[in-house]
């Protein structure tokens, strides 16, 4: 089963890769409809690394984050999942606000299914986690409602390292909302994504100056091609 | 700023030097099509005076290259060319440059005379025109005015034809007060007429002659003409003096028409101005002649000095003869007497007379000297253009290959420096990544992954 999410028009951008200057593509496919493609292989030899370095880290939770909007945290966020959950169970979370999700946002991606015809995992919080059909990857949907504080993502992080668990975090844009640094802040490391060279050095600085005041660790950057 | 990040730049707007290249290029392949000219150039040298004529040489007040900038010069090439150039337009494309040459020292000035025109016939044609007429101008310019001498030297000529005058005057007027025309020859005179009366009074008292108080009616007359000849003799000398200075004047400036002819023809300038002088020096000539012939018609007389020497001695002979006619010792005594009174008036006289006569000498000759200075100057000071000004080269077309390559050299240098400028610039207010290492170095983290571009 391929499952596409559409890609966002690049209106008014000025499209420049780093060293690669091609268009973007019209379609984000995930690693399981090409489980044999050099896109598959990338997200596993970025889940190894991400294992590598969360191997001593007890909660094992990462989120994606990027400066701004269109950088790929979507695509990376579920490819990472998919291809770290072929190894290990991987809660995905789904913190991209209703402002910023397309129709084909990681809640529409990772519809209930399973063994388990997807059933929830119970606990204290108002978003229960759904396994998906995709195995070994769980699902924490995405805000219905932007209202008042939300603590599930910090406890949906520890049941999850609890059981064992990877847990990936899909923000918002880092520079459009503080929601982003809140959620790095709960998983303690980034994975910094990167797609051109639209956003310049200044804004960069920004988000990992805010990232140092919050002790956040920045894994590494991923550059998006794509 | 890095190497390493302007390569990068350079990398990514390497369009902007070839751009810049051919926008240069192809403005001064531009610039020539319309402002290239052909320029031609003769050489001139101003010699200097190793024989300088008659009177102190003066060096030329006025350079040759000065004359690039007269309206002059570039009316006469205008005319000269008669093809419609105006005297503007030639003062546009000519140029006259002193060329030095230190390693070689010339007391002789060389000057380059340059033509920048668009046809390379019509270039040296002008050329070779302007060499001639600035050659022309230059002579022209240097060799003093007479007129402007003559001016110059005005109030010292009426000082000195004053002073000439005062002395005259003032010998004139002593000699009517003391009846003392031509005092010398009338003193010698009186000694001859003396030394005559005593002869006779020896040769009468042996003879037992008596003595008689009255002269002959001969005698009175001579007497009388006598004295108008000397009368007239102050006009004669000023008639004959004026006459004596023209003539001097005039065979002068024939001697200057004379060389001017055989310098030849570069000299024409020069030879009508002195035929000029000539001319109104033999005006004044004639004036002075015509006046000396009418002073001799209306008096009767052709040589003053001679009539009145002549009638000198008739009066002598007739005073002598009148005593012995008479044969009267007391006669003859008495006739002594006289004589020896008015030797004794003459006498006392001499000096103040030889004073002023004296003083009327040197006015003159003051004058005369001034005279011939003035003339000096005005004809003698300056070598002829043909002598002085020398065409070492005519006009001969300059290669511009030079310039040519110096401005497309510039407009490469130009095109590189200020596109290179241009990139070191944009590469500095750059703030975009230029790689995922600017980004790497931000965060202090590598980068840990890369997601495949699509059909990779």
């Amino acid at each position: 089963m391929s499952v596409v999410i559409p890609a966002a028009p690049q209106a008014g951008s000025k499209r420049r890769m780093l060293g690669l200057r091609g268009p973007a593509s019209s379609a984000q496919p995930l690693i399981s409809a090409h489980p044999a493609s050099p896109f598959a292989e990338s997200f596993r030899l970025l889940a190894l690394n991400v294992r590598t370095m969360l191997s001593f880290d007890a909660r094992k939770s990462v989120a994606v984050m990027s400066g701004y909007a269109k950088e790929g945290r979507s695509l990376v966020a579920a490819n990472l999942a998919l291809a770290l959950a072929e190894e290990q169970r991987v809660l995905l979370v789904d913190e991209r606000r209703r402002a910023f999700a397309g129709p084909g946002s990681l809640t529409d991606l990772f519809r209930p299914g399973g063994e388990n015809g997807g059933q929830r995992i119970p606990g204290e919080m108002r978003r229960s986690i759904v396994e998906s059909a995709h195995p070994g990857v769980f699902i924490m949907p995405r805000l219905v409602d932007t209202g008042g504080p939300d603590d599930d993502v910090d406890a949906a992080i520890t049941h999850a390292s609890d059981a064992g668990m990877y847990t990936i975090i899909d923000t918002p844009p880092a520079l459009t909302t503080t929601a982003a640094f809140e959620e790095a802040r709960l998983a303690g490391n980034v994975l910094y994504v990167v797609r051109d060279a639209t956003t310049d050095l200044d804004a960069h600085r920004r988000v990992r100056d805010q990232l140092e005041r919050l002790n956040v660790n920045v894994l590494g950057i991923l550059l998006n091609e794509h | 700023m890095e190497m390493r990040v302007f390569a990068r730049a350079l990398v990514r707007w390497w369009f902007l030097p070839v751009v810049m290249l051919a926008i240069a290029l192809a403005g001064v392949i531009i610039y020539h099509r319309i402002r290239d000219k052909e320029h031609a150039s003769s050489n001139v040298a101003i010699m200097q005076s190793y024989f300088p004529p008659p009177g102190e040489y003066v060096p030329p007040q006025l350079g040759f290259d000065a004359l690039a900038g007269s309206q002059d010069l570039h009316a006469r090439i205008a005319n000269a060319l008669h093809d419609g150039t105006t005297a503007d337009q030639v003062g546009q494309m000519l140029s006259i440059d002193y060329q030095p040459k230190l390693n070689q020292p010339n007391p002789s000035p060389i000057y380059k005379v340059t033509i920048a025109d668009t046809d390379r016939a019509r270039a040296i044609k002008i050329d070779n025109i302007a060499v001639q007429e600035a050659k022309q101008l230059y002579g022209e310019i240097n060799s003093p005015s007479a007129q402007d001498v003559a001016s110059a030297f005005k109030t010292q000529t009426d000082a000195a034809q004053k002073k000439v005058d005062d002395a005259r005057a003032a010998l004139l007027d002593f000699e009517q007060k003391n009846d003392a025309f031509a005092l010398s020859q009338r003193r010698d005179q009186e000694f001859g007429l003396i030394a005559q009366l005593r002869s006779a009074a020896v040769t009468a008292s042996g003879r037992g002659a008596t003595t008689d108080n009255g002269d002959g009616a001969a005698l009175v007359a001579a007497r009388v003409e006598l004295n108008r000849l000397m009368a007239l003799e102050p006009q004669y000398e000023q008639l004959t003096s004026d006459l004596t200075l023209a003539s001097a004047a005039r065979d002068r400036l024939s001697q200057r028409v004379s060389d001017l002819q055989i310098a030849g023809p570069s000299s024409a300038a020069q030879l009508a101005d002195a035929q000029s002088q000539f001319t109104s020096v033999q005006a004044t000539y004639g004036s002075a002649l015509i006046a000396l012939g009418d002073f001799q018609t209306a008096n009767g007389i052709s040589n003053l000095p001679a009539a009145v020497q002549g009638q000198t001695t008739m009066v002598n002979q007739l005073v002598v003869a009148d005593a012995t006619t008479r044969e009267s010792a007391g006669a003859i005594d008495a006739a002594i007497g006289r004589e020896q009174a008015e030797l004794q008036r003459l006498l006392a006289l001499e000096p103040q007379y030889d004073q002023l006569n004296l003083d009327l000498v040197n006015a003159e000759s003051q004058r005369t000297s001034l005279s011939q200075h003035v003339l000096d100057v005005s004809i003698g000071q300056s070598l002829p253009a043909s002598i002085q000004v020398r065409v070492l080269q005519d006009a001969t077309i300059e290669s511009n290959m030079v310039m040519t390559l110096l401005t497309y050299g510039l407009a490469i240098f130009l095109a590189v420096f200020v596109s290179l400028t241009a990139i070191y610039l944009l590469a500095y207010f750059e703030k975009m990544p230029a790689s995922v290492e600017d980004i790497e170095r931000v965060f202090g983290k590598p980068v840990i992954g890369r997601i495949p571009a699509a059909g990779s």
